[in-house]
């Protein structure tokens, strides 16, 4: 019931977070109004629930309440949810909120999505379908019973048969909703099953014996008033009233739990879809992030580049060709491995180092590192990863591009109770009066900033007079890796 | 007659791999050796090499910038051999109009197919030069000028474009506005034109180009004609036949 859902559903959302799976999402339109409910099962109650629900608010209201929500384009519909509570509480990390990034989850409606079903033509449809299916039935039942009479020998018109079917079976028609209401109320899975069970089985022993009498109402009717056949009893075509009713309450309780039946089998074959089609995207955004995360963190440029740097050491000085291969490797096993969202400032250093000792054998007098780390600083927790992507920067952006540059700096200092985390170049640097970008790689260094801290960590980009370019991570000063939950 | 070579990267390990593997090759020449795209630029107007090894991504200038950049000269062009690690575009561009590169890592054989390619098209062309410019034209498309290069007697310098606040047409050059500085280039303006971002600079009369990110204010003034103010007080009037660009950049 509950499912964990891997962080790069959302950007938002860490490695061991906990999204509840929502069973039923609906979206309702009523005419001006919208009404959004995510139904859940949670562990501790054994029946769906909302966990989350924006009842008849204008359209602009539902906007406003869902931040970047774009009813017109459904496939890329982000909002925050709130989560209740208890909700958070239960297992892992409280989450403060959840981001349905992309929306593999909201868009649980799958095929069957909310908005289409909440159309009035879609009902109609269904009841359309309804009565074609019970017609159907009826016919067929109508078939068989004017061959029976036929072959008794009875002398009964055809057409009266075939109305007294079709009466019974419509009677069902009628009573259909009723059942897959009471089916969709009560479902025969889950954890009250066997309630349930009982639930179905004392409605369709209230419900056979009613339709029964229904039944032996309308076909009497229908009998004297339409076919002037005064005692239907004399030509059989109607059982007095209690055997009649009996009977008819027997194929009737099939009845019911025949429809039961039907539609747990369609509901079970559409969620078994749904989850398939869900799995499969999730799949697909997992390997595409994780894809999209080695490239941002090592850019393929440099990889190549650094293999054929390798290639022309070996033929030269075989021992220098297999350090930088081992850098290579250490810093691809960091980048792939690497799962934590925290780690030290000295393992993140040693990252950085891996990756500078390869840029420097690659530019061997051209680049001239300056670490300045005071040594107490090593220990404290920084987000893993977030340093080298602004090395890779400074020297993609300023080293790169301006053969005069060469210098590079790393610092770390205390400032307010927070480090601040400094990486600065001495490139050509941004072109005065023009905005600072940032790239995907310093925007995925942001939204993973506030998601570990919230507001008090902060990633700055500014341009050293007209020279040079200086990114500043400040994030708060933990020596440990417990303290930090997600902010709230 | 040895075959001259010029090798340029920015890496020194990388030049040193192709000297090695030139080394290998009777008939060769290595007249010299660029770090940068200004170098290398220099170089070949001075040296006139018959093949040059030429990196792509290079500080300064890469290396489409080096052939746009290199003089026409009376001898007979250099043959390129681009080499590149990784870039998507540029491999595309280069399949396209089948110009020969190598991509890092690459090992003898394939520098050595590479070479004598070049070889044989040097042989070959004596006259008919194969023009690189249906190469550069694609590149151009997809990504646009960084900066303008700058040539006057004594030396080559850069003018990053978004210093530039307009370009104006005198005759068949182009003088480059900054808020201190004119530049003159040899270049017309519908050439500059396509080479910059298009929503960057958008041309609002035949003969001057406006950085859009430059103008404070734009004041309609009749008939389709606009009088645009840049940031630094400059007033430049569009004309109607180029009015749908500014509108366009209005709604934007």
């Amino acid at each position: 019931m509950w499912q964990r859902y891997p962080a790069q559903t959302s950007g938002r959302l860490a490695a061991n977070d906990f999204v509840p799976s929502v069973s039923n999402t609906s979206l309702h339109w009523y005419g001006s109004t919208w009404s959004l409910e995510l139904l859940t099962f949670l562990p501790s109650q054994p029946r769906q629930r909302p966990f989350y629900s924006r009842d008849r608010c204008g359209v602009s209201g539902f906007c406003q309440q869902l931040p970047d929500c774009r009813l017109a384009n459904l496939d890329r519909w982000t909002s925050e949810i709130a989560l209740p509570r208890e909700l958070g509480a239960l297992d892992g990390p409280v989450l403060s909120d959840v981001s349905f990034e992309g929306s593999a989850i909201i868009r649980a409606g799958g095929s069957t999505h909310p908005l289409l079903q909440a159309t009035p033509d879609m009902g109609r449809a269904r009841w359309i379908l309804i009565l074609c299916a019970w017609t159907i039935v009826g016919l067929l039942f109508a078939v068989r019973r004017i061959v029976l009479v036929k072959l008794m020998g009875t002398q009964v018109s055809w057409v009266t048969l075939g109305a007294l079917e079709l009466v019974y079976w419509y009677v069902w028609a009628a009573y259909t909703p009723l059942v897959i209401g009471l089916a969709k109320r009560f479902p025969l899975t889950g954890p009250r099953f066997v309630p349930h069970i009982a639930i179905h089985a004392i409605t369709s022993l209230m419900m056979a014996p009613l339709a029964a009498v229904t039944e032996y109402a309308l076909s009497l009717g229908l009998l004297r008033s339409v076919f002037r056949i005064p005692d239907p009893g004399v030509l059989h075509l109607l059982s007095p009233f209690a055997v009649s009713v009996l009977s008819m309450s027997f194929t009737g309780m099939l009845t019911y739990w025949l429809v039961m039946g039907l539609y747990q089998s369609i509901h079970f074959y559409q969620a078994a879809m749904e989850r398939q089609t869900i799995a499969a995207r999730l799949e697909m955004q997992l390997s595409h992030a994780e894809l999209e995360n080695l490239k941002s963190q090592l850019h393929p440029h440099f990889l190549f580049n650094s293999l054929h740097t390798i290639g022309i050491l070996m033929q030269e000085d075989v021992d220098a060709a297999s350090h930088l291969l081992v850098c290579l490797g250490d810093l691809l096993r960091m980048a792939l491995e690497r799962r934590e969202n925290e780690i030290t400032l000295q393992s993140e250093l040693e990252f950085v180092g891996k990756y500078l000792e390869i840029e420097q054998t690659r530019f061997h007098d051209r680049l001239k590192v300056h670490m300045d780390v005071p040594p107490d600083l090593l220990a404290i927790y920084v987000p893993s990863l977030a340093l080298q992507p602004l090395v890779e920067n400074a020297i993609k952006h300023g080293f790169s591009v301006d053969s005069a540059a060469g210098r590079l700096e790393i610092s770390a200092k205390r400032h307010n109770g927070r480090v601040c985390l400094c990486v600065r170049d001495d490139g050509p640097g941004p072109a005065p009066g023009s905005p600072l970008r940032f790239g995907v790689g310093l925007t995925n260094i942001q939204s993973r900033l506030k998601q570990l801290y919230g507001d008090e960590s902060s990633l700055e980009l500014t341009g050293g007079n007209g020279r040079g370019c200086e990114a500043i991570i400040t994030i708060p000063l933990r020596s440990s890796h417990e303290d930090t939950s997600p902010h709230r | 007659m040895k075959t001259r070579v010029l090798i340029v990267d920015d890496e020194p390990i990388a030049r040193r791999g192709i000297r090695r593997y030139l080394a290998e090759h009777n008939g060769i020449e290595v007249v010299g050796e660029a770090a940068n795209g200004i170098s290398a630029v220099e170089q070949i107007n001075e040296l006139h090499p018959d093949i040059v090894f030429l990196d792509v991504l290079m500080p300064d200038l890469d290396g489409f910038g080096v052939i746009e950049n290199v003089e026409p000269s009376t001898g007979r062009a250099p043959v390129y051999i681009f080499v590149t690690a990784h870039d998507a575009h540029a491999i595309r561009a280069f399949e396209v109009h089948a110009v020969d590169y190598l991509l890092k890592p690459f090992d003898k054989r394939r520098f050595a197919k590479a070479l004598a390619h070049a070889r044989q098209v040097l042989e070959q062309r004596g006259k008919a030069n194969r023009s690189l410019e249906p190469l550069l034209q694609s590149l151009r498309s997809l990504r646009p000028l960084q900066r303008f290069v700058v040539k006057d007697k004594k030396r080559i310098f850069f003018v990053p474009v978004s210093h530039v606040l307009w370009i104006e047409a005198t005759g068949n050059y182009a003088s480059i506005h900054t808020a201190t500085d004119s530049h003159l280039l040899r270049e017309t303006l519908a050439h500059l034109e396509e080479k910059l971002a298009p929503h960057h600079f958008i041309r609002v009369r035949k003969s001057a180009i406006v950085n859009t990110a430059r103008i404070s204010e734009i004041r309609p003034m009749f008939d389709g004609v606009y009088d645009i103010l840049l940031a630094e007080g400059t007033v430049i009037t569009s004309s109607r036949r180029y009015a749908h660009k500014l509108r366009a950049l209005l709604e934007s």
